[in-house]
């Protein structure tokens, strides 16, 4: 041993096989060819590693030349990458997979549904990507069907945006395919949920999909149909994107939840999920993390809140443009548990106008109380049991000690059925709310009448993430003040979720200001990207002033991204005012009204 | 507790324990030895090198311990250099390969990764032919055996 160290020694390192493996280790297809080009010893080291993994995006490449690599070399190929860029060389691929028996890993983007005739070759295969899978020929299916022969170890496969998998297809894979984890089937128009029923409960028998002659001919001898029950469903499939398959009714989505316990990641957009699913989701699916629900027209609050109290793994939710979705999701008890929340995006509908303009029902008004109550207690409990709790949600939840008992009456005031005013109630229940409680305004002793200079708010308060900036214009009608209180209750709900990163509020049609509490948001140290669509109004000067105050303790400190889409944005003005005060900001205003 | 190194070409260094036991072969041996005042012998490297290596173990004699991501991914970044890393590679070819042998012998991971990255960085971009003119390596090929590797490589070389 010693003697080949010294022998070594005496030789330079780039003629070493093991220190060329390290160097070679740090370079890429090119220069990897290229290196291999060298020596023998290079290549025997290169060879291996360049054809380990290949990616295909050129449109030019030659297809001859990884035909004939592929011959000598493709028992070493693991991965293909194959970019729609080289699609047109669909078949050659096809064939020289037969080649490449130890795949591992095949991502095909936008090929020829025949791809799949090799596939089912490929015994070691574990992820399968092949999104927009084209041809539409009515046998298609018979890759998979009869019966799926391709690798039993498949556990990532996506064949979004094809046609190719129908109800018997999805069957016949999971089957085969015990192990799959990620499932990738969006944009699927021919998946129902038969399909889903007979994967999870195995003793229903499928609608027939197509009623044409030729296809129910041959399905007579189906073997799926004759098979005897098997215990189908696999447990351990963690990801799933059915968005825009909108032939699966929602009892497809139930059956499914209900025999899945690992799901984390989670895409249903625009489908047919209904709140029962999403019931049976939370509460078999403990780890949920990420659940996309946007554009679910099913879906209402009593539904979503099963999620957002039942998953507190949970990551990143939307629930943009849920027609039913109402502002009670902020509102319904008990309080949301998903505190590790990093990312939320939501609209709500138009409900919550009905309450500002008339008033709350008895019930829902009830249902407001008693979430004020219990948020009020929340934020004590919390500290009480946790206090590794940093010192400002300590002050602040001191702070609204002191508005919990104003903010039940409150509440009440918010159901006075009508529009009737009543000045001196009013007025009482505005000092005790809005007034910032937790850290008295010392400012301006001094100059007290300038009440628009800039300075009032930039120095205002020892910490602005506290408490309100500036003293809030008392509403002028009590629809205003109703706004306020929705607001309020809205905004109390997402400062609780500290560790958000991402926020986006869309079409709220409410006015998103410090007069109505904007100033809750500035504790949110975490949040990076803050999107807005649909402003009722522009922010003003005050806005702009906070959002650029402090030193040390700036509200939304970590805000790198203000997006403001559709609606209201700021005044030229303003914008200049921002992007002097913070600029590490990425202030973008998209389709915004043209201010004077 | 110092430790005393003693290189090839009989030069003693003394350095302290925790910058010796960057390298995994001086740290085996005071572990199989025990506390010892005998110097360690590296008869491999000379003390040319084992300065430079002994420089590059004081700079870095904090850093955590590497954790070894043995992932299945066979291709690495190579333009992560650290600044410092960067200037203390820019030595001649001869000392670079003489500090690259010496952090294999010396089985200093971190070092070696930082010369092969280098020893990559010079090899991108370049021909074949430019590569062994560089590095003085010897075309074993025939000329049809090259034309064939060439050719079957080709769909590689493809920007």
């Amino acid at each position: 041993m010693a003697s080949t160290i010294l022998e070594s020694y005496s030789s330079s390192p780039v003629c070493l096989p093991e220190i060329i493996s390290a160097i070679v280790s740090y370079l890429d297809q090119p220069n990897l060819a290229r290196a291999a080009r060298i020596n023998q010893t290079w290549a025997s080291i290169c060879q291996p590693i360049l054809y380990r993994e290949i990616r295909l995006s050129s449109r030019t490449f030659n297809i001859k030349s990884l035909e004939l690599g592929l011959k000598k070399h493709g028992h070493h190929s693991q991965r293909l990458f194959a970019a729609r860029d080289v699609n047109h060389w669909c078949s050659r691929i096809r064939a020289a997979l037969l080649n490449m028996p130890n795949l591992v890993q095949l991502d095909a983007l936008w090929m020829n549904a025949d791809l799949l005739e090799s596939v089912i070759q490929l015994q070691h295969l574990e992820r399968l990507s092949a999104p927009r899978m084209q041809g539409s020929h009515p046998d298609d299916h018979s890759y998979f069907l009869p019966s799926f022969t391709g690798s039993s170890k498949i556990t990532h496969l996506d064949m979004s945006d094809s046609h190719l998998v129908h109800d018997k297809v999805l069957v016949q894979i999971t089957r085969a395919c015990p192990q799959i984890q990620f499932l990738a089937l969006s944009g699927n128009h021919c998946l129902t949920h038969a399909g889903l029923l007979e994967w999870c409960n195995g003793d229903r028998h499928l609608a027939d999909p197509s009623s044409s002659s030729s296809s129910s001919s041959s399905d007579a001898q189906d073997p799926l149909l004759t098979q005897p029950k098997l215990p189908l469903f696999t447990t351990s499939l963690t990801s799933i994107n059915f968005s825009n398959c909108n032939k699966i009714e929602t009892e497809g989505f139930e059956a499914l939840f209900q025999h899945s316990h690992q799901l984390q990641d989670l895409n249903l957009m625009s489908t047919k999920v209904g709140d029962t699913a999403l019931e049976i989701l939370a509460y078999n699916n403990k780890h949920l993390q990420s659940l996309v629900l946007t554009c679910c027209a099913a879906i209402s609050a009593q539904g979503l809140s099963h999620i957002l109290r039942t998953s507190r793994e949970l990551e990143s939710v939307s629930f943009m443009y849920c027609s039913r979705v109402s502002a009670m999701v902020f509102f319904q008890l008990p309080l949301w548990t998903c505190t590790q929340l990093r990312e939320l995006r939501f609209s709500l509908n138009k409900r919550h106008l009905d309450w500002v303009g008339n008033g709350l029902s008895a019930a829902e008004s009830a249902s407001m109380v008693a979430m004020a109550q219990l948020l009020d207690n929340g934020n004590n409990n919390n500290n009480n049991n946790n206090n590794n709790n940093n010192n400002t949600t300590g002050s602040d939840a001191n702070g609204q000690d002191a508005a919990t008992v104003g903010d039940i009456h409150a509440m009440d005031l918010l159901a006075v059925e009508g529009s009737e005013f009543h000045e001196s109630l009013f007025q009482h229940f505005v000092e005790g709310i809005e007034i910032p409680v937790s850290s008295p305004s010392d400012d301006d002793d001094d100059d007290g009448d300038d009440k628009n200079s800039p300075r009032k708010f930039t120095v205002s308060t020892r910490s602005p993430l506290l408490s309100s900036p500036v003293t809030p214009a008392p509403p002028t009608t009590i629809q205003q003040y109703r706004q306020r209180m929705i607001l309020r209750q809205l905004y109390r709900q997402i400062e609780r979720l500290t560790h958000l990163q991402v926020l986006d509020m869309r079409d709220l049609h409410l006015p998103l200001d410090l007069d109505s509490g904007l100033w809750r948001l500035g504790s949110l140290r975490q949040l990076e990207m803050l999107e807005w669509t649909g402003l009722q109004a522009p922010l003003r000067e005050q806005e702009v002033a906070w959002l650029t105050s402090g030193q040390d303790e700036r509200p939304l400190p970590a805000l790198r991204q203000l997006l403001i889409k559709g609606g209201y944005g700021m005044s030229s003005a303003e914008r200049a005012v921002l992007q002097a005060g913070r600029p590490e900001l990425d202030l973008q205003l998209i389709q915004v009204r043209e201010m004077a | 507790m110092p430790v005393t190194l003693t290189s090839l070409d009989d030069v003693k260094f003394t350095v302290d324990k925790d910058v010796a036991e960057r390298s995994i072969l001086i740290k085996n041996m005071i572990e199989d030895v025990g506390e010892s005042d005998s110097p360690i012998p590296l008869p491999n490297v000379s003390s040319a090198v084992l300065k430079k290596v002994i420089e590059y173990c004081e700079h870095h004699r904090n850093d955590p311990v590497q954790v070894q991501d043995e992932t299945d991914d066979p291709r690495k970044r190579s333009n992560d250099i650290e600044e410092w890393d960067m200037k203390f590679m820019a030595v001649d070819q001869e000392m670079l390969f003489e500090i690259i042998l010496a952090a294999n012998y010396l089985d200093i991971k971190p070092l070696l990764d930082v010369g092969c990255k280098t020893v990559a960085n010079i090899i991108k971009g370049k021909t074949p032919e430019e590569i062994r003119k560089t590095f003085n390596i010897v075309n074993d090929f025939t000329p049809e055996e090259e034309a064939q590797i060439k050719k079957e490589n080709e769909w590689a070389e493809d920007r």
